[in-house]
């Protein structure tokens, strides 16, 4: 991101930001509620277009085709009329991969994700921690190069943050090291591994 | 009601008990009324007299109850999927919806006893105008029920949808659609009951049989004990309508009980 700027109304939300991330690299983005945080990742979904500045990859303007990001929003936004199964394999499902092959690739999941024998359970009977972790799981299975995660707080506690992590290197399998922005609030208050994660502070706008 | 979830049947009927008991109550009081005054059958029957009529013209009521039950399905299933394919173009050209809405709204002002036998004089006594009325009644509350339905639709679920390279026919298909359809079905259940007053009334103004040519008759020879009797059928052909459609609404979206029951 080069010098980006973005503008709501009559409020800078985003002003002058620049930010590089490199290749394998975890960043997360901290701040206190209102710096713009989630504007970030709007532009980077497409949500939103920037008013200055330029957003590059690999040297070349960012092309938003769906192909570069996963995207986890920061309410789960799982779909309530979907088995945690197939709000899983959403994205697989976007990219055309065929229902049945996408559930076969999600299911060996379940267990590194602390979901296993929810699989067909409705959103509404898991618990807030589970549902983050289905959305965190939705977002890894795409195997995506980059991946947003505005704040996947799931990770926060104990041991499913372990399970979590472990399943990420899972699934990110040989195209590994995702570049992974988070912003996040409250960071003192998040257990050492997680900021261990997140390898590098940049201050907001 | 529409938010049922499984129970045991005890616990349904101790919950319909005071409903059941405070129907029984009001005819019964109009039964003892009756009796009491000694009014005339021709001006005020006895319920026990309206039951007895549905007795001796069981034969009648029913064949009549065919073409009333025909023409709402018939004339619904028309409205629903006009509706339908209306709302999905609406959804995508808001300019189309900015068009065509102030047409919908103004159909709704229309009184359906002026409209009623203009439509039997424009098509005849069969089928078509019963069709078209129920369809006029029911058409609006259903494509105001899609479309706002598809507008109630979570905008993370959407911008999700969009990060993943979703098209938006398949955000229209995976995230809007199911987002509509507690609205269509809550829609559905009211438009229903609108469907079998329009079908009787349509029948009322011209039509060869059905339930509103026995009220018809019926108040022409002086009859109040037939004409309630049929009366008593159409409801219970609308409760039956609403009921399926809950019970269709329950076995689509059974996602909505979900969390719930534990």
């Amino acid at each position: 991101m080069r010098n980006v700027g973005v503008t709501l109304g009559e409020t800078a939300v985003l002003d002058d930001v620049s930010l590089h991330v490199g290749q394998g690299e975890f960043v997360s983005i901290l701040g206190p509620s209102g710096a713009g945080k989630s504007t970030l990742f709007r532009l980077l979904t497409g949500a939103l277009a920037p008013d200055r500045g330029e957003i590059l990859r690999d040297c070349a303007p960012l092309k938003l085709d769906g192909q570069t990001f996963a995207f986890m929003p920061q309410r789960d936004a799982l779909m309530p009329w979907r088995r945690i199964i197939d709000n899983v394999i959403l994205g697989l499902e976007v990219q055309g991969v065929p229902r049945a092959e996408a559930r076969a690739r999600a299911l060996p999941l379940f267990v590194e994700f602390g979901l296993e024998g929810f699989e067909q359970r409705y959103p509404a009977e898991l618990s807030g921690g589970m549902r983050q972790r289905a959305a965190l799981l939705r977002t890894v299975i795409q195997a995506r190069p980059i991946q947003l995660l505005d704040e996947p707080s799931a990770c926060s506690t104990r041991s499913p943050a372990h399970r979590c992590s472990a399943g990420w290197k899972t699934a990110g399998g040989p195209r590994a090291g995702p570049r992974c922005l988070s912003p996040m609030m409250c960071a003192r208050r998040w257990p050492f591994r997680i900021a261990s994660m997140c390898c590098r502070a940049v201050p907001p706008a | 009601m529409s938010k049922g979830r499984p129970r045991p049947a005890g616990g349904r009927l101790a919950r319909g008990l005071p409903a059941l008991a405070s129907v029984v109550g009001a005819v019964l009081l109009w039964e003892i009324y009756v009796r009491l005054s000694g009014i005339s059958p021709l001006v005020l029957p006895a319920p026990s007299r309206v039951i007895e009529q549905m007795g001796v013209n069981r034969a009648l009521l029913w064949e009549n109850t065919l073409p009333t039950l025909s023409a709402t399905l018939t004339g619904f299933a028309f409205s629903v999927s006009i509706a339908f394919a209306l709302s999905v173009a609406l959804d995508f050209l808001p300019k189309l919806r900015r068009a065509l809405f102030p047409i919908f709204v103004v159909s709704q002002t229309l009184p359906l006893v002026a409209i009623a036998p203009l439509a039997v004089l424009w098509f005849g006594f069969g089928l078509t105008p019963k069709i078209l009325l129920v369809a006029l009644v029911t058409f609006f509350p259903m494509l105001v029920a899609l479309v706002d339905g598809y507008e109630s639709t979570d905008p993370e679920i959407e911008t999700l949808m969009r990060s993943m390279g979703a098209s938006r026919w398949k955000v229209f298909r995976a995230a809007r659609f199911p987002s509509a359809m507690p609205y269509f079905f809550a829609g559905l259940r009211i438009s229903i009951t609108y469907a079998v007053v329009a079908a009787i009334f349509s029948e009322y103004v011209g039509a060869r049989a059905g339930l509103g040519i026995v009220i018809l008759n019926a108040k022409n020879s002086f009859r109040p004990d037939l004409m309630l009797a049929a009366v008593v059928v159409s409801s219970t052909l609308t409760l039956v309508l609403f009921g399926v459609s809950a019970l269709l609404q329950r076995a689509l979206l059974r996602w909505r009980e979900a969390g719930q029951t534990r």
